[in-house]
């Protein structure tokens, strides 16, 4: 090998480069398939039998800088060392090929600077070592100075290469593990149940894969931006960063630290937009870190951002789809109330209608108590619309806010008798067992807002006991509150609906066959009896597995408090 | 001849508290059911001539009722009914229902409804007279002529098709579906405009004056009704 007439190799030095210039194209692809390799391990990051790449390995043992300047070094080294032990059994021209191995894992492990100093080690040291006068820097032969040359240029184009490579390969890395990292994010946004949770999944997430601070701001009822969520957790924004996330928001661009508005400030915000509108702000603190982000993270982000994007618009949609249904209900609700309440009125006009027309059509016909009966009906029936308007009147009233409340001394006895007898001038059957304490000091309150109550009551009580059936009333005092209780003997209330009868236009009977009444009367009686500042409630079975027993309380007036 | 049977369909005691004194002072005999189970049980046993029915029942829908009977019975049903449910009464009387009144309504009215409904029983429900004559207005249906105070009028076949339904159901509403499928075949069923404009040509024909009809009124959102007297 070392005869310079050897057929095969006609000039070894310029034949090493030639041939390694050759299979250029070979090397590329070895080493860009074994960036490929690198790149589609890192897609299945969960399997820790692959570890990171050679290059990523060196990198990671050494700060950059060191490992650009200590690789060439010591791999020119440890090849002028290798070269010179075995170059009495091989020419010492093709000790050049070994510099390119060096040159190689420089540039893998330093990137291009690496790879220059190791080619240009790497001239100096195969000059000096092996080309003839060895131990100079002199080159003998014209054509040595040639091939030198030529080394050095292969050595630079190589090194170039390989180190293009290698950067290719670690973003391939990056690319990878911010996809992964896309992947969870997406993952954990899906599984966030609601809007808040989705908040909170994107602040923290992205706080957390950019080791930095964060806060989003979203619009919620009003328009104006406020925080939502942050990482880590209860995060405010002074008043400045504040106006500065909702310029990122109206404008629609990145404002903020690194930016062309407000540079100086410690937060970055970032508008999250969907195809129409702004769906909020994320900031991020680089106060602490002092650096703008890299160009990798800032793809990171964006991508996040997006995702995000989605996920807010996706939970938004669904909120209001879920409100719509709720609208919708309420409107089922209100179109109910309104036949409900339709049907109230028509059945004692018809029959108002009914019987007066008969009465002045037939009149003659019908016999006297026919005709008084007939009578008696529209005056019952007219009673009845009558009481009705009132009771509109009075829930009407009691939702605007509009009732005077009187809060003095009432003395509950003369209250109660005058509730039971308007019971008795509508229904003459109307019987009571009252049941009064002696000396019962006064309740404080409204006598004629709980004369109403106790009417309307009474009135329940006697419509759902039965005729005939009489209703137990009791007051009492219990500490420092006047109790006073209707109770009936009717079938009782399920446990269920105990709450539910004081709703407004709450029936618990369906259809068209249910008693006469509105609904409204123990709505009423929970609103008028809320205002002076008492309680009502409903109890069943009241006795012996029937009727239903109403409760109400009302303070003691302070002034009679012994 | 016995006074003709009134069953009446109602659970509101004041509805009954005055129908049952009217009807009988109008020399009906009266019977009450409180519930759709009843009616139907009363109907088949004790056949009624005539049953007035309340649509809102406790038990079930009062429309199932007239379904219900209409298997075995052709006795006419007047449905009590609201003005705000125009569809529930378009449906009682496609499902058979004679006619309906809305509530509130004067005993006057109702006992007219109750003759006309009680005449057409008389008659049989295919009314088959061959000529009729109402104020003036002259159908003969065997020569396919119609003729207003001795003038001859010319129809359209359609428009003499639409008269001849209107009249042989003189005082009775019909639904524009009964009237459509009628004239125009049941795929026709939905198309009311057709109806609208045959029945504006035929008023503009017919009528004395057009613009307020005195034969055939409407009735918003169910049908029309022929009225002879």
């Amino acid at each position: 090998m070392r005869d310079p007439a050897s057929a095969s190799i006609p000039d070894p030095g310029t034949a090493v480069l030639s041939r390694e210039l050759a299979s250029h194209a070979g090397m590329i692809t070895i080493w860009e398939s074994m960036a490929r390799f690198s790149k589609l391990d890192r897609l299945m990051p969960a399997d820790p039998a692959i570890g990171p790449a050679p290059g990523a390995r060196l990198q990671a043992w050494l700060p950059p800088l060191l490992a650009a300047v200590l690789v060439p070094l010591l791999s020119v080294a440890a090849i002028t060392a290798l070269g010179y032990a075995v170059s009495d059994v091989i020419a010492g021209k093709s000790v050049a090929m070994f510099y390119l191995a060096a040159v190689v894992v420089s540039a893998l492990a330093g990137g291009r600077v690496s790879a220059v100093l190791a080619a240009s080690l790497s001239f100096l040291a195969y000059n000096y070592f092996f080309i003839e006068p060895r131990w100079t820097f002199t080159v003998a032969h014209p054509d040595e100075v040639v091939a030198l040359f030529m080394f050095v240029g292969v050595a630079l184009v190589t090194g170039t290469l390989a180190a293009r490579l290698s950067e290719h390969a670690a973003t391939a890395r990056q690319q990878a593990q911010s996809t992964q990292s896309l992947f969870e994010f997406s993952r954990k946004l899906s599984g966030a149940l609601g809007l808040d949770a989705v908040y909170v999944t994107i602040a923290s997430h992205i706080g957390a894969t950019l080791g930095l601070q964060t806060v989003l701001l979203a619009a919620g009822e009003g328009s104006e931006l406020a925080v939502v969520a942050s990482e880590p957790p209860g995060q405010r924004l002074a008043p400045e960063a504040l106006a500065l996330a909702q310029t990122a928001g109206e404008r629609k661009v990145p404002v903020g630290l690194s930016t062309h508005t407000a540079p100086a400030s410690a937060y970055a915000f970032l508008p999250i937009l969907s195809a129409q509108r702004v769906l909020g702000v994320l900031g991020i603190n680089l106060g602490e870190r002092g650096e703008p982000l890299s160009q990798e993270e800032n793809r990171a982000l964006v991508s996040m951002l997006e995702q995000a994007a989605i996920a807010i618009d996706r939970a938004r949609w669904a909120r209001e789809s879920a409100r719509a249904a709720v609208y919708r209900e309420s409107e089922r609700l209100q179109s109910a109330l309104l036949s409900s309440l339709s049907h109230d009125f028509r059945t004692p006009l018809a029959s108002i209608t009914g019987a007066a027309t008969t009465l002045r059509q037939l009149g003659d016909r019908i016999d006297p108590p026919t005709r008084d009966d007939l009578l008696q009906s529209i005056e019952q029936d007219a009673g009845q619309l009558n009481r009705f308007i009132a009771n509109l009147f009075d829930m009407t009233r009691i939702e605007s806010g509009g009732i005077k409340i009187r809060r003095e001394p009432v003395e509950v006895p003369e209250v109660i008798e005058r509730a039971t007898s308007r019971v008795r001038a509508i229904y003459p059957d109307f019987a009571t067992n009252l049941s009064i304490a002696e000396g019962l000091q006064p309740a404080l309150g409204d006598a004629i807002l709980l004369e109403q109550v106790l009417f309307n009551l009474l009135e329940n009580a006697r419509k759902y006991g039965g005729p005939g059936a009489p209703v137990a009333v009791f007051a009492r005092r219990e500490q420092a509150e006047v109790v006073v209780a209707v109770t009936d003997q009717g079938k009782g209330i399920p446990e269920e609906d105990l709450d539910r009868i004081f709703e407004k236009f709450y029936r618990r009977a369906k259809g068209d066959g249910r008693a006469a009444g509105t609904g409204l009367g123990l709505s009423i009686a929970r609103g008028f009896i809320a205002a002076m500042g008492g309680t009502i409630t409903a109890e069943s079975p009241a006795a012996r597995k029937r009727g239903t027993r109403f409760v109400v309380r009302l303070p003691v007036a302070k002034s009679s408090v012994p | 001849m016995s006074n003709p049977r009134i069953l009446v369909v109602d659970d509101e005691p004041q509805i009954q508290r005055f129908l049952r004194p009217a009807l009988i002072a109008s020399d009906f005999d009266v019977l009450t059911a409180a519930s759709a189970a009843e009616a139907r049980r009363l109907i088949a046993t004790r056949s009624p001539d005539l049953v007035i029915l309340d649509l809102g029942l406790p038990d079930r829908d009062g429309k199932t009722v007239i379904a219900d009977v209409r298997a075995f019975s052709q006795v006419p049903i007047i449905v009590l009914s609201a003005r705000d449910q125009e569809s529930e009464k378009v449906e009682a009387l496609d499902l058979g229902a004679d006619d309906y009144i809305e509530k509130p309504f004067g005993i006057a009215e109702l006992l007219a409804r109750i003759r006309t409904a009680l005449r057409r029983k008389a008659d049989g429900p295919e009314a088959t007279a061959e000529s009729f004559e109402f104020s003036g207005l002259k159908v003969d249906a065997a020569a396919r002529t119609i003729s207003r105070d001795g003038i001859p009028i010319h129809l359209t076949p359609k428009e003499y098709d639409l008269l001849l339904q209107l009249v042989r159901n003189a005082g009775r509403v019909i639904t524009h579906r009964q009237l459509l499928t009628a004239i125009w075949g049941a795929a026709h069923t939905d198309d009311v405009q057709y109806l609208r404009v045959a029945v504006a040509q035929l008023r503009a024909k017919i009528e004395r004056e057009p613009g307020q009809p005195r034969f055939i009124l409407n009735e918003p959102a169910v049908g029309y009704r022929f009225v002879g007297e």
